[in-house]
């Protein structure tokens, strides 16, 4: 155990790569602000090859911030979404975005927020994690200026986000009230020795799980999902269905089974009916949607369900799973928003309506063919790699012995099977019905490339995979 | 060649999908891809010889067997192996498929490339179930398999496709998730009894788990399997899958696919869940029998001959499963054969009924009439995969029937009287739709039908040699289970055995 000033080093290179980022901005021309995204990338993946975590931890700023491989883990999945979202933005961006360069320093900065969401130890900590990233996103849900969708989307999300965050500061206070110290270790110990009967704790936890709720959109915490996903930027709607979601598990995860150990009994009872709720009302909803972005923000919030069934087993093997499948889950639905934001409607109906869909099995075999490997593979169904990361899911429950949850899961993914395979119908059983364009760009079709392969591959060298969270430890 | 018999299963699992991509990135064309693919099946049935020949029929115990560690983290192996069960299967689900391609070359006219590329990627899975003896690539393959049913239904099938792909895809995973469920509940049990982590069904089968727990795991197999069966409530799904289905689609569906749920029953409910097995017999007696009248009497009054043959499918399946919950030798060695039997007859009987279709475009029993006159070799062909269906001696069916009723009949004789009449309504409806189809006045509309072709021919003709040759001489077949199926019987008595003693 190690107490240094290097537990935050990634964070502090992240930054000043932030900042260099601007100055890229500023002197590169109009017509090349794509560079900043590529510059992103490069810097990002640096500091991936940078930060590889020891066998032990570097904690920081006496307990406050931890360096571990559950950190690293997690800022691997932010890496790839950013990564592929910006590959994925270039094209679309383009197309419909005024300046580019701060679109892609904002994302870039608010992965600095999620990795302070990672590796926290103190709710202080976290909470202005928290704030980096939401704040940032909050500009990006808004970032199409001339689409009213995505203006409301931005506001929508806003208000919603800054009332999430003030209860979440509300309960915070509460539990600070109680324990007196904002770390979670003073916080599991004050629990502990003290039990959990007080009233002050018992509202200070609800509101703070709320909280997390709100930011992993679960049921009856979603509201503002759906909506702001459907208007944010397609490549932007990806990014906020995959790495805020991993962000807030990852705090979530450390928060629950470090500082709230004593009292598991508890939230596992309040993340089980949750965890009900969302997968099924996510599904069901889904099913009614013709918009496939919107359908896509429904199935994100039921994808938020089989992760909260995992996060309920409270074994190892449920934070082990849980960044499994958040790994997974970035491929296959970056994958589905990038071939989404190709798509140009020339008739009347939106760009992302099912309709587009038909018959592209026939126009454009390939992309057909990289759609139907991320629906399957959403769909869980073997050998794809969706379903290596579903049967990970289960079996933390099962182990956890939430038998019954999982059956749950599992009767909700067949019936998630019927809106996924809906897709695949319409790409290859129905005739062409729409006028369509794909915008053709080397980008989007590199990280759709990427992503298919991944999917198909995880599943052969699954091993490595696995094996990578099993480093995965819980201090 | 030294490499690939040392690893002919796992050749036989990959060489379809590895001549799948071949076609997908090197050929546009639909001619060359058709006449690959087929190739490729023919190459398949190429590694079925040595297979065949130097399978040891003496021993029980799993042969050609390769295993190595594969998600090491998880004790999941790539482990194949066959033994007397599951090589019939194996055989079966080849032939059938080089088949089934040589009778689409007319029949499927759209987008060919993708049809024979879905066709090898089957394949590839169908043999992959049989001869995983690893539940995670048990259930990998098993999956596998519904992806490309589901487009060859849905993109090849008749007027109502859409409907019967869903239907069939909903319910076959629906099915499949309870035993995922189960799987990992043994997986997790095992861990915990032993300490050991594995998804090995062969060290799983001969673990004796505790009462209550074997129950709930049945009760999740016998779910996944009866509706792949399907047994009788669960049967909703087939005729429609059936009849929306290209021929070669029937013929897959009918020949391999319906077997993989009585093969679970064999590989992995019984020998995990012996206990619970042997409680379930009189429910599933009782089933079994139900289906056999029920799909005959449904067979009976069908207009569509597609239909019906589905419907007798039911029926023969019924056959299937009561033969293997009689639990005793010639019960359940009927039972396997009546399965390869049933695969091979009913197979046919679709092709049969997909070529007279290719040429008149109507399955309406109500259209036809009299065409004996114009098709004699179809009609005598038909007549022939009729007298099979019915059971006559000297045909396969004969002998299955023989050996489920025989079995059936020691360990519950009600129902094995019951279940005779299901071959007395047999010949009820086969003789009818005979009938009604080859004689009575000729219909002038079917003026300009013609004969089989050589094509045709061709692919009849081992369906009719297997046909005649299981009825005459099956102790060629039944040799290969005599070992395997002793051996599954022993383990299911010992245990029931110890159980009684306590």
């Amino acid at each position: 155990m190690t107490e240094s000033i290097l537990s935050i080093l990634p964070e502090f290179l992240m930054l000043i790569f932030a900042l260099l980022l601007i100055t890229i901005d500023v002197i590169s021309s109009k017509e090349n602000k794509s560079s900043v995204g590529y510059f992103g990338i490069a810097f990002i993946i640096f500091v991936l090859l940078f930060s590889i975590p020891s066998k032990s931890p570097i904690f920081g700023f006496n307990n406050m911030v931890v360096w571990d491989s559950f950190s690293y883990m997690f800022f691997l999945i932010f890496a790839i979404a950013f990564i592929l979202t910006v590959l994925s933005s270039v094209n679309y961006a383009f197309r419909k975005i005024p300046s580019v360069g701060e679109y892609y320093l904002i994302t870039f900065i608010s992965i600095i927020g999620m990795m302070f969401m990672a590796s926290a130890l103190d709710l202080s900590i976290f909470y202005i994690g928290l704030e980096t990233m939401s704040i940032s996103l909050y500009i990006l849900a808004g970032y199409e200026k001339d689409n009213i969708k995505s203006n409301e989307a931005g506001i929508k999300y806003f208000i919603i986000g800054a009332f999430s965050s003030a209860i979440f500061l509300f309960g915070l206070s509460y539990i600070y009230g109680y324990a007196g110290s904002t770390k979670y270790y003073d916080i599991a110990n004050m629990v502990a020795n003290n039990g959990i009967t007080s009233l002050n704790l018992k509202i200070g936890l609800v509101m703070m799980l709320a909280g997390f709720a709100f930011k992993i959109s679960a049921v009856p915490f979603h509201m503002w999902a759906p909506d702001v996903y459907t208007g944010s930027p397609t490549p932007i709607a990806g990014f906020m269905t995959v790495a805020p979601k991993a962000a807030a598990f990852a705090g979530l995860i450390r928060y629950a089974w470090i500082a709230m150990e004593p009292a598991q009994a508890h939230w596992q009872l309040f993340f089980a009916i949750l965890a009900v709720l969302t997968m099924t009302y996510g599904n069901f909803v889904a099913i009614a949607q013709n918009n496939i972005k919107r359908m896509l923000a429904y199935s994100a919030i039921s994808h938020a369900g089989y992760m909260l069934v995992a996060f309920v087993g409270a074994n190892e093997l449920s934070y082990r799973s849980i960044a499994f499948y958040m790994f997974v889950y970035a491929f296959m639905n970056l994958g589905a928003f990038s071939v989404l934001s190709i798509l140009v409607s020339k008739g009347k109906v939106a760009d992302e309506e099912l309709v587009n869909f038909s018959g592209l099995g026939k126009r454009n075999p390939l992309l057909a063919l990289a759609m139907l490997i991320f629906m399957f593979s959403l769909a869980g169904i073997p050998p794809l790699a969706g379903f290596i990361a579903k049967f990970y899911v289960f079996m933390a429950a099962i182990k956890g012995g939430y038998l019954w949850l999982a059956i749950i899961a599992i009767i909700n993914s067949a019936i998630g099977c019927y809106y996924y395979i809906r897709v695949v119908y319409f790409m290859y059983f129905k005739e062409s019905e729409s006028e369509i364009d794909i915008s053709f760009s080397y980008n989007t079709n590199t990280c759709i490339f990427i992503t298919s392969i991944v999917i198909i591959a995880i599943t052969i060298i699954s091993p490595v995979f696995i094996a990578l969270t099993n480093t995965l430890v819980l201090y | 060649m030294e490499f690939i018999y040392n690893h002919l299963l796992s050749t036989m699992i990959f060489f379809p999908v590895i001549a799948a991509l071949f076609i997908l990135i090197f050929f546009r064309s639909s001619k060359i891809s058709m006449w690959l693919t087929f190739l490729a099946t023919i190459i398949e049935c190429i590694f079925l010889i040595p297979l065949m020949a130097d399978f040891d029929k003496s021993v029980a115990t799993m042969q050609f067997v390769e295993k190595y560690n594969w998600i090491d983290s998880w004790g999941v192996q790539y482990y194949v192996g066959v033994d007397g069960i599951s090589i019939l299967m194996v055989f079966l689900t080849i032939i059938l498929t080089a088949i089934s391609v040589l009778a689409s070359f007319s029949y499927i006219k759209k987008r060919q490339r993708e049809f024979y590329i879905s066709m090898l990627i089957l394949e590839s899975a169908m043999v992959g179930v049989f001869v995983a003896l690893d539940f995670f690539l048990f259930y990998i393959f098993w999956e596998a398999m519904l992806i490309p049913m589901y487009l060859i239904i849905g993109v090849w099938g008749g007027e109502n496709r859409i409907y019967a792909a869903i239907k069939f895809f909903v319910y076959t995973l629906a099915g499949s998730l309870f035993m995922l469920i189960a799987i990992i509940a043994i997986y997790l049990k095992y861990s915990d009894m032993f300490g050991e982590r594995t998804f090995d069904i062969i060290k799983l089968s001969a673990t004796v788990f505790p009462y209550p727990f074997q129950f709930f795991i049945f009760l999740a197999f016998l779910l996944a399997f009866a509706i792949k069966v399907p047994m009788f409530p669960l049967h909703t799904w087939l005729p429609d899958a059936h009849v929306e289905a290209p021929t070669a689609g029937s013929v897959i569906l009918a020949g391999v696919l319906l077997k993989m749920g009585t093969y679970g029953f064999l590989r992995i409910a019984l020998p995990i869940a012996p206990i619970a097995a042997v409680k379930f017999v009189p429910f599933i007696a009782m089933l079994s029998v139900i289906a056999i009248v029920y799909g005959a009497l449904m067979a009976l009054v069908q207009k569509d001959i597609k239909k019906l043959v589905a419907y007798s499918s039911v029926s023969h399946m019924g056959f299937v499963t009561l033969g293997i919950y009689a639990l005793n030798k010639v019960g359940v060695e009927g039972g396997i054969l009546q399965m390869f039997n049933h695969g091979i007859i009913t197979g046919a009987l679709f092709l049969l009924v997909g070529i007279i279709y290719e040429r008149t475009h109507t399955r309406q029993i109500d259209d036809y009439g009299g065409i004996a006159v114009r098709v004699p070799v179809y009609a005598t062909i038909f007549m022939i995969f009729t007298f099979g269906s019915i059971g006559l001696p000297g045909m396969g069916a004969f002998v299955g029937e023989f050996l489920v009723l025989m079995g059936s009949f020691l360990a519950f004789s009600n129902y094995a009287i019951i279940a005779t009449t299901g071959i007395i309504l047999a010949a009820f409806y086969m003789l009818w739709v005979y009938q009604r189809v080859f004689f009575h006045k000729f219909n002038e509309k079917l003026h300009g039908l013609t004969d089989m072709n050589i094509r045709e021919w061709i692919y009849m003709i081992p369906l009719i040699i297997i046909v005649f040759w299981v009825g005459i001489y099956p102790e060629t077949f039944t040799s290969y289970m005599h070992e395997s199926v002793k051996l599954l019987l022993e383990q299911i008595n010992n245990v029931n055995l110890n159980i009684a003693m306590r």
